[in-house]
């Protein structure tokens, strides 16, 4: 069972990397190569407060970095270096970058893959191409949509609060939205579907982190352009996904062994 | 997702009937939620040494709406 539950896995998640690499190469792909003329290097500022005393450093880059060094008078900026980005590897543009992206496609596409597929296991009830496809559904509010609502797809070169203050709320809201999401479909009870909703509203009540400035070098219309693009490129990798790794459930591992269906913690 | 889970081990423990298979359906459960956490955080957050990881997976970042930057 668990060599083809793995196959199912590999199969679903390679065909919607694969997919999906084609997806983005009509919308998303072109719109971050635009945006990334307008991505200014990145530079450490190192600066000390004259009240308190404290000397810190931040990395500031695009308007942020600008404005910084029109206050540098009240701030007290003793040294200005750049950081050592033009040193870090990345691939070359065209076919190289193409491949980079393919393969962390597939791989993303993997580890979505395992995470539907454990919920087909979990629940033991059976699975088919058309209620896989509402759990990819699923998969795109959890991964997606939720925290789309709070921290727009990002576009090189944007405007943005602190990276691991996004990632903690990204991570917060993908869990609360998840146990949300199956507490609410999984449960009978009013009780449990309320603390749901509750769970799912959590995230955006608190709210995403956001930078104290909202300019950006990239145009409005641009990040437009690619919140939308990116969100559908997303929808159309999650309904593939989980029509595919639903199909592959179903033909690999629910008619091949009848017997594990039967007993379910959530079937009671 | 992971409180379900973690109620599903409890439950199992208290099943006697097809309790071989369930064990090793809800074991299979358990590994491939936490392999898939684990990937997905090679690809969405690892930065790598020198942002290796970063820059290989940085248009996958951004078009699965990971904050990047």
């Amino acid at each position: 069972m668990i060599s083809r539950a793995l196959t199912t896995v590999l199969l679903s998640g390679f065909f919607a990397g694969i997919l999906m690499t084609g997806a983005q190469m009509l919308r998303v792909t072109p719109l971050i190569l635009e945006a990334e003329k307008f991505e200014v290097i990145e530079v450490a500022v190192l600066h000390s407060h004259a009240s308190s005393g404290i000397t810190h450093e931040h990395l500031l880059e695009g308007v942020a970095l600008d404005l910084h060094q029109k206050v540098e008078t009240v701030h007290g900026v003793e040294t200005v270096r750049h950081a050592d980005a033009t040193e870090s590897w990345a691939p070359g543009d065209g076919a190289e970058r193409t491949f980079y992206t393919a393969v962390s496609n597939i791989v993303t596409g993997i580890a979505f893959s395992l995470m539907l597929v454990a919920v087909y296991l979990l629940r033991g009830k059976s699975v088919d191409i058309n209620s896989g496809m509402l759990w990819g559904v699923a998969g795109f509010a959890v991964f997606a949509l939720a925290p789309a609502l709070g921290l727009s797809p990002e576009l090189p070169g944007m405007t943005a609060a602190a990276l691991e203050s996004r990632q903690v709320w990204w991570i917060g809201t993908v869990i609360a939205t998840a146990i949300g999401i199956g507490l609410f479909t999984e449960t009978k009870s009013i009780l449990p579907k309320i603390v749901a909703l509750a769970l799912l509203a959590a995230p955006h009540l608190i709210g995403a982190p956001h930078p104290f400035l909202f300019e950006s070098n990239v145009p409005a219309e641009l990040s437009a352009q690619f919140a939308i693009a990116s969100l559908v490129t997303s929808a159309f990798f999650w309904l593939v996904l989980g029509a595919t790794s639903g199909y592959l459930f179903k033909k690999l591992v629910q008619e091949t062994s009848g017997t594990f269906l039967k007993t379910s913690p959530l079937n009671s | 997702m992971t409180t379900k889970t973690i109620s599903a081990g409890a439950i199992a423990s208290l099943e006697t009937s097809d309790g071989g298979v369930f064990s090793q359906r809800m074991t299979t459960t358990v590994m491939m939620l936490l392999a898939g956490v684990v990937l997905l955080f090679a690809v969405g957050f690892a930065q790598g040494s020198g942002s290796f990881m970063h820059n290989a997976a940085h248009d996958t970042r951004h078009a699965v709406t990971f904050p990047c930057h």
